[in-house]
């Protein structure tokens, strides 16, 4: 055993010790006193609650129309993987999976990255609303427009939704919402629909002419997509008779086309922020085409230099009349190019509208007014006339040209593939896309394990 | 203008200098004399430097210098005991007498101690305090005797030191940090490192691919490293020490002549390649094989697998120069060391005659440390350390920009020359002679640099004033200091080869990173024996931590031109900037009373408050008690063959806590082409509060045969309540961020066993081992209806999980059906009967037969193994519908622990030997996973080319091609939707971590070239390695060092994807003291 050295001393007094514990007592006072050395900054973010302040209308409102934008961005990047748009070339294996037509896989890496986009661009747009509404109700709300742009967000949001995914949630907060099932997604449409109707009331009553007629070609847009979407569902099935009849559609795009006049390059466009250097996250078309190179047009569409499949040589897709490569699909693919991260998506055009006319038409039997319609659109172009007389081409074939390259890159494509018969030569037989024609995105696990009324444990 | 950082160093050298003069007035009074003498090995007669020459019961003492001398000056006249302790060596005591104004000489044997209780300590008690007395374990590092190590960096000084103590390397590029865990991870939302501390002064301890602030500091300034391994020991620590704290010391100066030291390091360092498996291919027709034949200046024929090792052109031999010296000396009531080294380091990474970029590492570091004693009853201490740090490297881990990544994408029969073609794969100009996959040839990987620059000042004074002999005060005040500047330059028109089409005009981000943080700690000791048995000791105590980091960085790209190289020449700029204030306070009290000597009862405990809860949240109160019990201290016991005893035990809580403002319901800015808008950004909870860990620990040590052999065991066990989870709440709810919640449970428990043994010792020949082992269990027992948490996010080929039931971080993936008979009874999920294969290839719903694959593939199929029908068939065990939910491993081991040895013969020479190992845990290979299934950038194994050669040979008979597709599988099939299938591996190896040789010259030989000793030293790093593991290295993890908060950060553990392999490095070195 070691011989230690003892140093201390007995204590003699235990005031000593006391005298500790009341200095220790004493600290403890001026550390629960000091309160405000706990008080610290936060000059990154703001306050749940001052976002209802009505100097922050306009701030919410633009919230809402930059997270919808970046949610419409997230949702294209996954919805036109599915199809002959777009083929897969790089590593990150979920795009091939997306282009081989396997849309209800939920733990697909980009379903779960979309997912969240578009949710969070649906909620702020409802939030915007029910805060503009409330500033309104309240006298508070000092431009009127802030109202009608936040119902058109909501709209744009529902609208993408309902195009792009298979069933969806509409929670709050932390308040999980019961799914709105794949049997009722059609319902998106008519919410979308009546946030335009409010839109467009306001824009009338503050003769904003602009709004309205950009609220009449939305709605002429939705109608036609509603009317797609029962075409579709339940899924499963290619419709005997693709063209779609909605009277409500031709009527709000002929109403477009008389308030627009000569404009035929017309469209609404939303385009992403050049000051956010990964707009829509990894996700977006411009970043995994323009700069990464995981994905590359379809080789229906362009032709590629084989020692290097990221780099296009040509346009393959012909006019089906003039016999040239298409000059829309080169206009649109050196645009979509030249924007880089920043793409321009187009949310509906005066060409739609007169292809939604042409289609109604055509699906009323008025074949000469839907070629006319859509020899406009071709004149835009400085193509010649179709004539189902000598092209060898069905009007429906026209058609069906017509809107693949006019809505290129512009949501609308998989609806079309899947309405006309289709086929992508990416799918493959086995895919939801080939076995369960009208399958769109499935819910992905983000949701499926967070939201309680799925997991059945509210 | 001056730099804050050289303000600050400015201020405190004056104030250092103005210490100086004061102090240095002191004289010795009349009557007071000296005691000196030297501290040697009493096997070898080496001195040691470093050992604590003191007075017991006074504030008398000083360390040994180099030369292993010691002075301890102005001691009244008198009999007294000199004491010497030194980490690895028992106590000894001399008695001298000392006649007023004279010197008295006391020179110390010391002899190697497997065990050493009285060994003084600093961390946990926050007073020094023996380790007996303490019923926790705390860990000692002792530099010293790590001199001949092959070590240039904190955290190779901590790697496979202590069990429990594990670094995490995320890959062997210079500079990429290390993250170090002690005893697993105590939390699931917050960041598992330990906290650290440099002299008292919380730092920084962040990191990234590019430099770690953990190993800013000079190694050869340290002069040991404490290590407290968990909340029973860390309960003083307060809130964020519940995994540990590392404590680390830097030298001080010893009091006597001026004595300089200088070190020369050579160190050559190269990725071992044996692991990593060669590009190969095969070409498809005859004209394909006839210009890789050209290419490659051999012989290729159409579907017969070749292979090229491209890895190859980005490995070479790395080479780092180090020079460092130290100046120390002393006077009456004055010790100092200067220290300062100079670094640089060239890495492994190679193709610098192809790209701009390098991997390099420089690093200027400058200690000081001032002791001064102007009176008996004051002592003052300050210390100082300036670091300017400067990474550059490559793009790296799992990244397509990556040189390492982007050789092993490479096919070769994807290569392409664009000019020439010179025959030996290489092209005379423009080309992708590797088969580089769309994103960039291996040359233009190598344009994409990034930097590091780091300036750091850490510095403190700590005044200590004995009131009484039983009655001490002591205040530190620190700061730390760090301004980090972070680049990323893609150049103007890099693509040399056309083949990348990302930011090819040009792309450069840049961050600025400030922070500070200030510590003051002020606490009371009180020592008092209170009767003959009974002595007691109260430490009282204050601490307050208040940090500011202030960040701002931009990016832009598209550049118009050459040249131009800031962010406000681009077309596209996006910037941000940050602001996070933290602010930490606690109290703590702690009462020791021992008795008899032997038995030492410690309670206590810590209030805390954070300003993560604001100015109105009451605080958190960590309690802790422990006990020692050291029966071979008792009167009467005298085994000589069990010679100490003790047993001891702990039991204590510290907490975590969320960060800054996770409470509160945010928005944050998003910008918008309309203009400034709001988005949704944390969700808020109004209830968060720290979680809490419990720990308690037992443990026993025994010392054998005089102490010639040391045997310790301990076993831990801890629970954290409350534990904070970061809760997906349906992002349909518009916030899609996670939201902190305090609903989890996680628990573990582990052993750590520790041997050290004397083996052999002669004159001539001394032989120490030392071996130990740390098991460790961990399991998530709760998570509070949260659904589990995923490392990496929706990124699908990292399968680490935070799930219920399993350790954190255990992996989950895609297994194939099993046979029929490996199915437990009453299970009715799919399995292959026999005879079956799993492969549907007619879609009959029933597995195939052979004969059913034999006639599928009479031909070779047109989509090759991308054909849906050749996806193997999954099982679904639990029919949940979720086939990616099969457990598939965990990423911590079972075991892991160090052996080695340390030999001396012949006097001068000493050989150190170090091994490694680490066994029970899997890797998720995403490397090999790439390169065995991905067609675009992978399949480019020796097996996976062989096998889609075979299949899709027209030639190759059905059977041949059956053998392809059973490959396909059973070993080569990976990526999503087969998410883990055939990638998670076993990882147990054993690694020859280091081996050194070191010659100390002969006393005259040394001297004459004017050093008074002069050590040679010949050094190898991680030398070899033995592997279960078939991937690059079992080492690495998907991140490099980082110390925050995210799932990814804490649990992407297990991970080789594409990390660069963990170098071998051989040096030498020349130690002289003058």
């Amino acid at each position: 055993m070691l011989d230690r050295a003892k140093t201390g001393r007995v204590a003699r007094s235990s005031g000593r010790r006391l005298g500790s514990w009341a200095a220790m007592l004493l600290l403890a006072g001026l550390l629960t006193g000091c309160d405000s050395l706990f008080d610290v900054e936060n000059p990154n973010n703001i306050k749940g609650e001052d976002t209802a302040l009505p100097e922050a209308a306009n701030s919410v409102v633009n919230g809402a129309y930059g997270t919808v934008a970046k949610g419409l961005a997230a949702s294209l990047g996954v919805y036109s993987p599915i199809t002959d748009e777009i083929t897969y070339i790089g590593s990150r294996d979920a795009w091939g999976d997306l282009n081989t037509g396997i849309v209800s896989n939920p733990q697909n890496e980009f379903l779960n990255v979309a997912f969240p986009y578009i949710a969070q661009g649906r909620w702020m747009a409802d939030e915007a609303i029910k805060l503009m509404e409330q500033h309104q109700a309240d006298g508070e709300l000092r431009d009127p427009i802030l109202l009608a742009r936040a119902y058109l967000y909501g709209a744009l949001a529902y609208i993408n939704i309902a195009d792009t995914w298979d069933d969806f949630a509409l929670s709050d907060r932390s308040e999980a919402a019961v799914p709105v099932g794949e049997e009722s997604m059609g319902g998106l449409y008519d919410q979308a629909i009546e946030y335009l109707n409010q839109a467009m009331s306001v824009a009338q009553a503050q003769g904003r002419d602009d709004m309205v007629l950009t609220m009449t070609a939305l709605r002429a847009r939705t109608h036609h997509a509603r009317a797609m979407w029962d075409m579709l569902n339940p899924p499963g099935t290619t419709p005997s008779n693709p063209l779609v009849s909605s009277t409500s559609a031709v009527q709000d795009a002929r109403a477009f086309l008389a308030m627009n006049g000569s404009d035929e390059q017309w469209r609404y466009t939303i385009t992403l922020a050049n000051n956010d250097m990964v707009p829509g996250g990894e996700i977006t078309l411009g970043h995994n085409m323009n700069d990464r190179a995981e994905l590359q047009f379809g080789a229906d569409l362009v032709d590629t230099d084989p020692d290097d499949v990221a780099s296009i040589t040509g346009i393959a897709l012909m006019d089906p009349v003039d016999g040239i490569p298409d000059p829309v699909v080169t206009a649109k693919i050196a645009e979509f190019q030249d924007a880089f991260l920043y793409t321009v998506i187009t949310i509906v055009s005066a060409r739609e509208m007169h292809l939604i006319v042409a289609e109604g038409e055509l699906a009323s039997g008025n074949t000469a007014e839907a070629v006319a319609q859509m020899n406009v659109v071709r004149g835009l172009d400085g193509l010649s006339d179709y004539d189902p007389a000598t092209s060898g081409l069905t009007p429906m074939e026209m058609l069906v040209h017509e809107r693949r390259v006019n809505l290129l890159l512009e949501n609308r494509r998989l609806a079309d593939m899947y309405r006309f018969g289709i086929d992508s030569r990416y799918w493959t037989s086995t895919s939801d896309a080939m076995t369960t024609p009208g399958s769109f995105l499935t819910i992905p696990q983000v949701e499926l394990l967070s939201n309680c009324h799925i997991l059945g444990s509210c | 203008m001056k730099h804050p950082i050289q303000n600050l160093a400015l201020r405190i050298g004056t104030a250092l200098l103005a210490l100086l003069a004061f102090t240095a007035g002191g004289v010795q009074a009349q009557g007071e004399g000296q005691i000196t003498g030297r501290v040697v090995d009493g096997q070898t007669g080496r001195p040691l430097p470093g050992a604590q020459v003191f007075i017991p019961g006074t504030q008398r003492g000083g360390l040994s210098n180099e030369s292993g001398r010691y002075l301890i000056l102005r001691v009244p006249a008198g009999e007294y005991v000199v004491r010497v302790q030194m980490i690895g060596y028992a106590q000894a005591d001399q008695t001298v007498t000392l006649q007023g104004g004279g010197s008295a000489v006391a020179d110390f044997q010391l002899h190697q101690s497997a065990i050493s209780l009285d060994e003084i300590v600093v961390t946990g008690a926050g007073v020094q305090t023996e380790k007996r007395k303490l019923g926790n374990t705390i860990a000692t590092v002792d530099a010293g005797n790590l001199d001949a190590a092959p070590i240039t960096n904190v955290s190779e000084m901590l790697q496979g030191r202590e069990p429990g103590v594990v670094g995490l390397p995320g890959g062997g590029l210079v500079g990429q940090g290390t993250r170090i865990r002690i005893r697993g991870s105590a939390s699931l939302s917050q960041s598992n490192e330990p906290i650290v501390y440099v002299d008292g002064v919380r730092m920084d301890n962040s990191g990234g691919y590019y430099g770690s602030r953990l190993n800013d500091i000079n190694p050869e300034a340290i002069d040991r490293i404490e290590i407290l391994k968990g909340a029973a020991a860390a309960t003083l620590y307060g809130t964020e020490a519940s995994n540990g704290v590392i404590q680390i010391f830097t030298k001080k100066g010893s009091a006597g002549d001026l004595q300089w030291s200088m070190k020369l390091d050579q160190n050559f360092s190269s990725y071992p390649a044996g692991q990593i498996k060669p590009n190969s291919g095969f070409a498809r027709t005859s004209e394909d094989a006839s210009r890789l034949s050209q290419l490659f200046g051999r012989t290729i024929q159409p579907y017969e697998a070749f292979s090229v090792p491209m890895y190859e052109r980005v490995f070479e031999t790395g080479h780092q120069t180090s020079v460092s010296g130290s100046v120390q000396g002393g006077a009456e009531g004055l010790s100092y060391y200067l220290s300062g080294r100079w670094s640089d380091n060239d890495g492994p990474m190679g193709g610098e005659d192809l790209g701009p970029v390098r991997d390099t590492e420089k690093q200027r570091q400058a200690t000081v440390n001032l002791s001064l004693t102007p009176t008996d009853k004051l002592s003052v201490n300050t210390s100082a350390n300036y670091v300017h740090v400067i990474n550059e490297g490559p793009n790296a881990g799992n990244s397509i920009y990556s040189p390492f990544s982007v050789s092993l994408y490479s096919k070769p029969e994807r290569a392409v020359c664009f000019s020439e073609m010179l025959g030996n794969g290489e092209c005379a100009g423009a080309g992708n002679p590797t088969g580089a996959p769309t994103f960039g040839t291996v040359t233009e990987t190598l344009f994409r640099q990034y930097t590091n620059d780091t300036e750091r000042f850490t510095g403190n004074v700590k005044a200590g004033y004995q009131f009484q002999p039983e009655l001490r005060l002591e205040a530190t005040l620190g700061v730390d200091w760090v301004d980090e500047r972070s680049e990323g330059i893609t150049p103007y028109g890099y693509n040399v080869d056309g083949i990348s089409t990302s930011d090819t005009l040009g792309s450069r981000n840049v961050t600025a990173r400030r922070r500070k943080e200030i510590s003051v700690d002020v606490k009371g000791s009180w020592n008092a024996d209170l009767n003959e048995n009974i002595t007691s000791s109260l430490v009282v105590g204050g601490q307050g931590f208040f940090t500011t980091t202030k960040s701002a960085g931009g990016n832009g790209n598209i550049f118009p031109g050459p040249g131009i190289n800031v962010i406000s020449g681009a077309q596209n700029r996006d910037n941000n900037e940050n602001f996070l204030q933290v602010v930490n306070g606690g109290l703590f009290v702690q009462e020791q009373v021992g008795f008899r000597d032997y038995l030492f009862l410690t309670a206590g405990g810590r209030y805390d408050k954070n300003s993560a809860f604001g100015e109105t949240s009451t605080g958190v109160f960590y309690p802790k008690v422990s006990l020692s019990v050291v029966p071979s201290d008792r009167a009467g016991w005298d085994s000589e063959t069990l010679s100490t005893l003790r047993f001891r035990a702990a039991l204590g809580k510290s907490g975590l806590q969320p960060g800054a403002f996770d409470k509160f319901t945010t928005f944050s800015s998003i910008a918008t082409d309309v203009g400034a808008g709001l988005l949704p950004s944390n969700l808020g909870n109004p209830d968060l509060k720290p979680e809490v860990s419990t720990e308690w620990e037992f443990g026993v040590e025994g010392g054998f045969f005089q102490d010639r052999l040391g045997l310790t065991a301990t076993y831990w066990d801890r629970s954290v309540k409350d534990a904070l989870v970061p809760r997906q709440f349906a992002p349909s709810g518009g916030f899609t961020n996670e939201q902190l919640d305090n609903i989890g449970e996680v628990t573990g428990h582990g052993l750590e066993l520790g041997l050290n043994a004397q083996a052999y010792a002669s004159e001539s020949m001394s032989v120490n081992v030392f071996a130990n082992a740390a098991y460790m269990k961990e399991e998530v027992t709760d998570l509070g209806g949260a659904p589990p948490l995923k490392a990496q996010g929706t990124y699908p080929r990292v399968r680490n999980f935070v799930k219920e039931g399993y350790a954190p971080g255990a992996m989950f993936g895609a297994k194939l059906l099993q046979p029929c008979s490996q199915r437990p009874s009453g299970a009715t999920y799919g399995c292959l009967e026999s005879g079956q294969l799993p492969y549907d290839t007619n879609q009959d719903g029933i597995p195939d037969s052979e004969a059913d694959l034999l006639a599928y593939l009479a031909s070779p199929p047109s989509r090759s193994f991308d054909d849906p029908l050749l996806n193997p068939l999954l099982v679904d065990e639990d029919g949940n519908g979720d086939v990616l939910d099969h457990y598939l491993g965990k990423p911590t081991p079972d075991w892991q622990g160090s052996f080695g040895t340390d030999v001396t013969f012949q006097q001068n020479f000493r050989i150190n030997v170090l091994f490694e190992y680490r066994l029970g845990f899997e890797i998720t290979d995403i490397t090999d996973a790439f390169r065995q299934a991905n067609s675009g950038i992978g399949r480019n194994t020796p097996r996976a080319a062989w096998a889609e050669a075979t299949l899709l040979n027209p030639n190759s008979t059905a059977q041949e091609r059956l053998e392809a597709v059973k490959a396909w599988a059973y070993e080569l099939k990976a990526l999503s939707p087969f998410s883990g299938l055939n990638t998670i591996k076993p990882g147990d190896f054993l690694r020859w971590r280091e081996v050194s040789l070191s010659y100390d010259l002969p006393g005259d030989l040394a001297g004459r070239m004017g050093a008074s000793r002069m050590t040679l030293t010949v050094n190898a790093r991680n030398l070899a390695l033995w592997t279960k593991y078939e991937g690059n290295d079992p080492e690495l993890s998907y991140l490099p060092r980082c110390t925050d908060s995210s799932v990814s950060c804490n649990f992407a553990d297990g991970v080789d994807a594409y990390g660069w392999p963990i170098p071998r490095q051989f040096g030498f070195s020349i130690r002289a003291v003058f």
